[in-house]
């Protein structure tokens, strides 16, 4: 059996406007305290995923890279002592666009990270500024270039359209600029406004001035027409890779496969448990050095993970296959979801069945809310 | 036991006028009730009563008191409803007493609803003892409301009972004035036993409840007792009186209000307004019964789940029992499916029930616009009566329509009336009277269609006059009227559910508003859906529900996923509640969206 291992390294230079993961502003004397905290529970936790193959690492924030190389390299040998990690293990880390040299990226190389993942967001340097980042566009094609360079050819950047103010031709451009970047994997994310976030605010005061739903229809458009056109393959709704080069550790999640999540806010499935550190480093830090680590777990019910099954694959290029379903819960798909579910679906254009697997068509996945709610049981 | 110091009597008011805080200083006052089970407004106790702060049922209490001449005097006290809806309720209550004291707010003074209820308590040949409230507040004016009073209503009102039922301040002379001016009961003791029913209520353990006032004879626990009207005989198992709780007593004797118990099952065998008496030397001749309750609002009800259609049935059973003014009888509908048609005494009426069967039934209903009765002679010189728009005859065959008028009364601040006059004028109203109150005050009479009042009449009366105007009205009969159907039309179908009858003058107007709330009600869907409003052919208004083309599509990781499935639960959460009506799913609010101010 393989498990992927998320890290949670929640430290940022300063809050993006949209972002509602959780993540801290703090002096860079604080590091060693958190790292110190990770190492012990990576230790407790080992005996949770004894057994397993760790294929993926990821790195994820907050903004990993503000922790330095050598930090870096500390937990991922931890890792190593820690669990069994595959010789061809997944190794991403979260970076920020700006101020690494290709030396800094050389060294995250040396102690393993092999995939790289930008949190580029925009093209246009008006937009990166309305969104709270730190990098301008030029940094951004600088970074990639450089992480290139560097030897780390596995790189993913981040882009969002729907931003406030953002037109359709501005996405455009930021879409091709991606694509004309020596970058193997996009994720691009409609901006959703989130409550506890700058824009969350914002809005409340009625003072976010978000692009028109035809204009936003446009930039999807564009990204469905854009990316395919040069090559990136649409693997997950908001997902594209060329030359093969998946995610692996994030089809962990859609595949619905086991990860251990480590670090404040960190998330683990395992089993059929999840559980959610505290989204609070002091507290974690605290947490870790006695009996008692604060998170919050759910036991999911066989309904709920076979509703979860189901939408998270369905969010994928592959999609569901009934077989597996029916192999993985014991009973067979159509005892769970009546054919009439699936035949109303299909005759809408939003699903295709082919052999044991049913698919999202591309109008499906535009409306993707809207099939995944037919699969939910309770 | 001789009837010389019983006392039974009602309480009337305007809403608001403080009718149920002054019932519940007059129960904690006689000791009925100790400080510690003294909750705020005992005799409202239905949850919605509390939280709209309004009586819809009346209940009853029996108080021990003993007044100043060193009698024990047994006080009934009968609450009524307060709304405009549930005068027929009132009148049920008045039949059991034989006084009512009449509250009045001494901030506001004389409202239509104060005057609506005098006129029955006048009906009924009851003493009305006026009772001046709330004149601990600073805006109060005993004086101007004591004049009002004798000049709008004539009565004297020189020894009125200033009190502050909040306080408690005069209630004991209220309680006074009770016992010596109202009247006792008749005694009738020997007589053989006459009891009438004046209320009801299920229980599951002891069948129906009925609430009697004992008005010849005598009732006692083992009687074989025969409902005169149906006929049928049970022997009574349990009798008692209102304490407020039930308390089980060995007799009901002459004069006395409360209730019994006798195994009665069936809703039909114990109608409200029968006349109870005994198998044996039974009563010949029944008292009068009830004016039946006329319904003047009607409206589809319909289960949102069609499997709920027994229950919503059975709810609207028990519901009946205590509240004969509901009506209602099966019907159909092409886009709704199974459900009701059911008359209310009013809007407030319609709320409370549908409320009702929402809550202490969990039935999740659909409720269609409401509508008054038509009535419509064809042209082979036939007459019906029409309750539902989407039975409304073909135009061609209808020689005349007929819609029902009621008298108004608008109580106000003069400086308002103009704002008024309009609403009224813009609603089809005749203007009838006028009369000045005080200096202040007026009293404005309108002849209006009903069809206008049910819509938002209210509504925009108090909006118009910030609140200060009351609304009475009574149904005073037909006039001929331009009545058209207007239908709408969802995806080219007409949906029956949603059709209205409207005057034709308004029927553009009426179709634009109604096609604009639909829109902004209608969840897009995959594709576009016209709306259209239509008189016959002739489509009136347009508007265009746009295609759903995308969802909000968010990244969703790890620790995304458990929130991810809460709002595709809540998105399908949100689905269970439309009804799919052809291809289109509607909202339940959608069926009231005519009603619903913009």
């Amino acid at each position: 059996m393989t498990v992927g291992v998320y890290v949670h390294i929640p430290f940022c230079q300063s809050h993006c406007y949209y972002c509602a993961f959780y993540s801290a502003v703090e002096r860079a004397d604080v590091y060693d305290t958190y790292l110190d905290a990770l190492l012990r529970e990576m230790q407790a936790r080992a005996e949770d995923i004894a057994g397993a193959t760790v294929d993926s690492i990821y790195l994820g924030g907050g903004t990993p890279s503000l922790f330095g190389s050598e930090r870096i390299g500390v937990l991922l040998a931890a890792c190593r002592r820690f669990f069994t990690v595959s010789a061809d293990c997944e190794v991403t880390m979260e970076a920020n666009p700006a101020s690494l040299s290709v030396d800094d990226y050389r060294q995250y190389s040396r102690v393993g990270v092999n995939r790289l993942s930008l949190g580029v967001q925009s093209f246009s340097d008006c937009h990166l500024q309305r969104v709270g980042r730190l990098h301008t566009a030029h940094e951004a094609r600088q970074a990639v270039r450089r992480a290139y360079r560097a030897g780390l050819t596995d790189i993913s950047i981040d882009l969002m359209y729907g931003l406030p103010e953002q037109s359709a031709a501005s996405f455009r451009h930021s879409l091709l600029t991606a694509v004309h970047l020596p970058v193997s994997h996009i994720s691009v994310y409609g901006l959703t406004v989130e409550e506890g976030t700058y824009f969350g605010r914002l809005q409340e005061q009625g003072r976010l001035r978000l692009p028109n739903e035809a204009e936003e229809w446009k930039m999807y458009q564009d990204m469905c027409r854009i990316l395919p056109h040069y090559g990136f393959e649409r693997y997950e709704i908001a997902n594209f890779t060329r030359h093969g080069k998946r995610s692996r550790h994030n089809q962990k999640y859609w595949r619905y496969m086991p990860y251990l999540g480590l670090g404040a806010a960190a998330t683990s499935f395992l089993g059929n448990r999840r559980r959610t550190n505290v989204a609070d480093w002091k507290q974690y830090v605290a947490g870790s050095t006695s009996s008692f680590s604060p998170c919050e777990t759910e036991t999911l019910t066989g309904e709920q993970l076979a509703e979860e099954y189901v939408f998270m694959h369905l969010r994928t290029r592959e999609g569901v296959d009934t077989a597996a379903f029916a192999r993985r819960f014991g009973i067979p798909f159509r005892d769970c979801y009546p054919p009439a579910v699936v035949a109303g679906l299909q005759a809408e254009g939003l699903l295709i069945q082919s052999d044991s697997t049913l698919r999202l068509t591309p109008r499906g996945m535009a409306l993707a809310n809207r099939v995944m709610a037919k699969f939910i049981l309770t | 036991m001789s009837t010389e110091y019983i006392r039974n009597f009602s309480i009337i008011a305007h809403i608001d006028h403080g009718k149920s805080t002054l019932a519940d200083r007059l129960i904690e006052m006689t000791g009925a009730l100790s400080e510690r089970e003294m909750q705020a407004q005992v005799l409202d106790n239905m949850e919605l009563e509390k939280e709209r702060g309004i009586t819809i049922k009346s209940q009853s209490v029996r108080l021990h008191y003993t007044a100043a001449d060193g009698h024990d005097y047994m006080l009934h006290l009968i609450d009524t409803p307060g709304h405009v809806d549930f005068n027929y309720e009132v009148s049920r209550s008045l039949s059991a007493c034989e006084g009512v004291l009449l509250v009045v707010d001494a901030t506001q003074g004389v409202e239509a609803q104060t005057l609506a209820n005098v006129y029955l308590a006048l009906d009924h040949d009851l003493e009305i003892i006026p009772v001046i409230n709330k004149v601990d507040l600073p805006s109060a004016d005993s004086d101007m409301v004591k004049e009002e009073i004798e000049t709008v209503i004539g009565l004297d009102a020189s020894a009125a009972p200033l009190i502050s039922a909040k306080t408690g301040l005069g209630v004991p002379e209220v309680l006074e004035a009770i016992v010596r001016e109202i009247p006792p009961p008749p005694d009738n003791s020997n007589r053989p036993l006459k009891a009438l029913v004046y209320d009801s209520h299920f229980d599951s353990y002891k069948g129906i409840i009925a609430y009697v006032r004992i008005h010849e004879g005598s009732l006692r626990m083992g009687d074989r007792i025969r409902m005169m009207a149906s006929g049928k005989e049970f022997e009574v198992t349990e009798v008692g009186y209102f304490g407020p709780q039930m308390t089980p007593t060995d007799a009901l004797t002459c004069g006395t209000v409360g209730y019994l118990a006798a195994s009665i099952k069936n809703v039909h065998d114990c109608a409200v307004g029968d006349t109870i008496t005994t198998v044996e030397n039974g009563a010949t001749e029944p008292l009068p019964g009830y004016r039946k309750a006329t319904p003047m609002v009607y409206c589809g009800l319909y289960p949102v789940d069609s499997k709920d259609y027994g229950a919503l049935r059975d709810a609207l059973d028990r519901l009946h029992l205590n509240d004969a003014a509901l009506v209602y009888e099966a019907e159909t509908s092409l886009a709704l499916g199974f459900g009701f048609r059911c008359g209310f005494l009013g809007l407030l009426h319609m709320d409370v029930i549908q409320e009702r069967l929402e809550r202490e039934y969990e039935l999740e209903l659909i409720t269609t616009a409401p509508s008054v009765i038509y009535r419509v002679y064809t042209t082979d010189g036939e007459m019906m009566e029409v309750d539902n728009p989407a039975k409304l005859p073909d135009p061609t065959t209808i020689e005349r329509i007929e819609e029902p008028f009621v008298k108004a009364t608008v109580m106000l601040p003069s400086d308002l009336v103009g704002s008024v006059m309009e609403l009224a004028q813009e609603r089809r109203g005749e203007y009838r009277t006028m009369t000045y109150m005080d200096e202040t005050r007026v009293s404005l009479e309108y002849d209006l269609p009903l069809n206008e009042i049910i819509y938002d009449f209210f509504d925009k009366l108090k909006s118009a006059t910030k609140g200060y105007a009351s609304l009475d009205y009574q149904l005073t009969g037909y006039r001929e009227a331009d009545m058209v159907k207007l239908d709408v039309l969802l995806n080219g179908d007409i949906v029956d559910a949603l059709s209205t009858i409207v005057h034709r003058s308004n029927a553009a107007y009426r179709g634009r508003a109604l096609a604009l709330k639909l829109k902004n009600i209608i969840p897009r869907q995959m594709f576009e859906i016209p709306i259209q409003a239509a008189v016959g052919n002739k489509i009136v208004a347009r508007e265009t529900v746009k295609a759903m083309r995308k969802d909000v599509l968010a990244k969703c990781y790890g620790g995304d996923i458990t929130r991810k499935r809460k709002l595709l639960e809540k998105q399908k959460e949100g689905k269970k509640r439309m009804k799919q009506v052809g291809s289109v799913e509607i909202p339940q609010e959608a069926f009231m969206a005519i009603l619903q101010d913009d």
